[in-house]
Parts: C-alpha cells; sequence; structure tokens
C-alpha cells in the first residue's frame, strides 16, 4: 500500500480519501463505487478487517483512534467526521 | 534458507509494508477483549463444561453407536478442517486447492470455534514470525525460569493467553486471504459455521434415535465433547509442543516434536519439523510418521482437488539437521 503517505493535515475530506482508497485496495473494490453513506459492514468489513483498518489509519495520522469510533459508527461519512476530530483534539493537546 | 513457502509470506509482509513509519501489527483494545472474554467463554470453556456434562450423563445412559459416530465424524472434519485447511493450505500456502476445497475445509476449520480463519491465519503467521521471542501470542517460555516459570508458561500457552490478547493486522498478516472471495465468504460467516457444527450432530442424534435425549447426546458428544478433544489438540501445540519433546533441526524457537500426539491431532504434532519446513505440507516428513492431515491432502490430489503440493527434498532436510560436534 505505497499510497499511504503521513498526513500533514487531516481534515474530514483527507480521512475520507484515505478511508476509500484503503478500502478499495484491501478488498480489490472499484474506488468510485465506494460512497460517504456507506457502512463498514456492508462494504464487506468485519471487525478482523476494522481493526486492521484502524492500526493503519492510526500509523498513518500518528495519533490514537479509539476502536469504539469505527466500531460504532453508521456511516463513512461519520468516521471521518469522528476520526478528523479525534486527530485535531489530541493535535491540540499535544500541543 | 527460507523455502517457497517463506519466500511468498516474506513478499507479502514487504508489499504490506507502509513507507513512512513501521506498521502497527498488533493492537491491544478494551473493545476487542471484550470479544475476546466472550469468545473464550463460549467456545473454550463451555465444551469443557458440556464435556463434563457428558461424562456425567454416562452414569444414567450409557452412550449409543450413534452418539460415537457423532463425536468421530465431527473430531474428523472440524479437526481436518484446522489442520488441512486453517494451517497448512491458508496459513503456510503448502499446497493448492479448488474453490469447493478451499470452502468446505474453511467452514469445517471455522466449526472448531478456534476463530475466524482470516484472525486464525493472522495470529499463527505472527507466531511463526516471533516463535517463542517477544511478541509471539502463545509461547511456554516467557514466563521466568525454573519449574514455576513453566507451568506458568504452559498454563498461558495452552489456555489463558486467549482470555484477552493482542489482535494482529489482518491486513498486514493476512493480505492474500483477503484477495479470495471464497474465503472472504467462508469468514464473515464464522459463527453460522460453529452453530451448525453444533445443531447438525443434535438433529442428526434427535432423528436416528426419535428421541429428546438422543438429540441431548448428540449435542453433547458431535458438538461438545468433540470441541473440547480437537482444542485440547491444538492448544497442545502452543504448550507442550513448544516445553517438552525431541528437537532435530536448527531453529530459532524452542518447537518440539512429540511422536505420540501424532495419531490424536492429524500429524500436527511433528511441530518442530513443521517450524523447521514451514511451508511443507508433510509434518512428518517421512512415509513412516504418522501424519493424516498430509495423508488425506495426497488422497485429495488423488481426486485432482488438491495440486502443487510442497515437500521439501531428502537433501533439504539433511542439510538443516542439528550436528553433533
Ligand atoms: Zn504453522
Ligand atoms: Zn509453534
Amino acid at each position: 500500500m505505497d499510497h499511504v503517505q503521513i498526513a500533514e493535515k487531516v481534515d474530514e475530506a483527507a480521512v475520507f480519501a484515505w478511508l476509500k482508497t484503503y478500502i478499495s485496495n484491501v478488498l480489490g473494490m472499484d474506488q468510485a463505487s465506494i460512497k460517504g453513506s456507506d457502512g463498514l459492514d456492508s462494504l464487506g468489513l468485519d471487525s478482523a478487517l476494522t481493526t486492521a483498518l484502524a492500526m493503519d489509519l492510526e500509523t498513518w495520522l500518528g495519533v490514537e483512534i479509539p476502536l469504539a469510533i469505527l466500531f460504532e459508527a453508521e456511516t463513512l461519512d461519520n468516521i471521518a467526521t469522528g476520526v478528523a476530530r479525534e486527530a485535531e483534539r489530541q493535535h491540540a493537546t499535544a500541543g | 534458507m527460507l523455502n517457497r513457502g517463506d519466500q511468498i509470506a516474506h513478499q507479502m509482509f514487504q508489499q504490506a509494508q507502509l513507507p513512512g513509519q513501521p506498521r502497527q501489527k498488533v493492537i491491544d483494545s478494551p473493545h476487542l477483549h471484550k470479544m475476546q472474554r466472550m469468545h473464550f467463554f463460549l467456545f473454550d470453556v463451555l465444551p469443557i463444561l458440556g464435556t463434563a456434562c457428558a461424562i456425567v450423563l454416562l452414569f444414567f445412559h450409557p452412550i449409543t453407536t450413534v452418539d460415537l459416530t457423532l463425536f468421530f465424524v465431527f473430531w474428523m472434519l472440524s479437526g481436518l478442517g484446522i489442520s488441512i485447511g486453517y494451517h497448512r493450505l491458508f496459513t503456510h500456502r503448502s499446497f493448492k486447492a479448488s474453490a469447493p476445497v478451499r470452502a468446505a475445509l474453511g467452514i469445517f476449520g471455522s466449526m472448531a470455534g478456534q476463530g475466524g480463519v482470516i484472525s486464525w491465519t493472522a495470529m499463527h503467521r505472527r507466531h511463526h514470525e516471533l516463535g517463542d521471542q517477544e511478541g509471539d501470542l502463545h509461547s511456554p517460555n516467557l514466563h521466568g525460569s525454573g519449574f514455576s516459570g513453566k507451568i506458568k508458561g504452559f498454563i498461558h500457552a495452552h489456555f489463558t493467553w486467549m482470555v484477552a490478547h493482542p489482535y494482529p493486522n489482518v491486513v498486514h498478516y493476512a493480505p492474500d486471504l483477503l484477495k479470495d472471495r471464497v474465503m472472504i465468504w467462508v469468514n464473515r460467516h464464522y459463527y453460522t459455521w460453529i452453530i451448525l457444527g453444533l445443531l447438525i450432530p443434535t438433529v442428526i442424534g434427535g432423528l436416528v434415535s426419535q428421541s429428546w435425549m438422543g438429540a441431548l447426546t448428540g449435542f453433547l458428544w458431535g458438538g461438545m465433547v468433540r470441541m473440547f478433544i480437537v482444542e485440547q489438540g491444538i492448544f497442545a501445540l502452543n504448550s507442550l509442543c513448544h516445553l517438552i519433546g525431541r528437537r532435530r533441526f536448527v531453529t530459532d524457537d524452542q518447537s518440539t516434536n512429540i511422536s505420540w500426539l501424532a495419531p490424536f491431532i492429524f500429524g500436527e504434532s511433528w511441530h518442530h519439523n513443521h517450524h523447521a519446513f514451514p511451508g511443507s505440507a508433510s509434518f512428518g516428513l517421512a512415509w513412516y510418521r504418522i501424519d493424516p492431515g498430509y495423508w488425506v491432502i495426497r488422497l485429495l490430489a488423488l481426486f485432482g482437488q488438491a495440486w502443487d503440493i510442497k515437500v521439501p527434498t531428502k537433501e533439504q532436510i539433511e542439510r538443516r539437521e542439528i550436528r553433533s560436534a
């Protein structure tokens, strides 16, 4: 997955773009077919894959993401919002 | 010194590497630990209780041929599903198989209640990567020295590591399985296969005996007891086969061969041979060592259902042997 770079500034759109690329790579899906209204479950990510996604997302962002954000969100849009907010919060508290 | 299976696994690890910083390969999270505790209770503790019930019931109700047959058939199916499917095929790619055979092996393996095929594969590849070193999920050799350290290690490796453990990154450890539509489907329905594995012997037991008692003993012997026996066998690989027994090759881990266990766990207890040659479909490495898992792979090949079966040559085996000075 050599498309992954370390994130500098992340907003919702950046997280969503990352999710789209990641999921399409892992599941071999067409990127264009992945919508913000899709849920992880409906895309075919079970808890094992969701956990893997969380680990790689943490590496990319350089912050820890509580798994609950991913497991409890209904849609990719919700996840992008939650993750971007969490990353911003942690960056702010870090300095 | 890597054999072909290892080379492929190594390449997969490399490709999955992120360029920026080292990839996170395991995670500990309260959310996952909760799921693990639940799984442990349902599929590791309950079969022990079920087996105890089955034994107590023997005093009131003698075991029937139907019960024994159900036990034997479901023990074979789920045990071979783990040994041939989960272990030799999906984790180590030691042979190739058609889609129906992959699906069947994945489904039978799931019935053993040892985790979905993708999780199992990821965890077991990590075990081979770090055998008996820090990070190995179930090493009996990291719990202090002396007798008490060994006992603690045994209990951890055999059973208690499963209560709550670091969970591996499956995209890192099992990218090949994630590309296999058949296996994604099998993995997704893991709990369905477990339930079927318990329901089918229950229904058959009830129908054949035309009684509720028959359904109960079918459930106990074809479900609980066989789950318990298959589990204890596989747990023994993690505990005993890294503690006692014989070594023959130079390996980085402390794995051992325990010959007397082989007939009871489909040849898996040639575990040291397996650590020395993880890409080999044969664990016995010789025709005279009992290795039913390998024999069934050969049988599948006879019917054109398995091919590209990898086994090291005599020279490859000999040059890995420990040389006494
Ligand atoms: Zn193995
Ligand atoms: Zn081992």
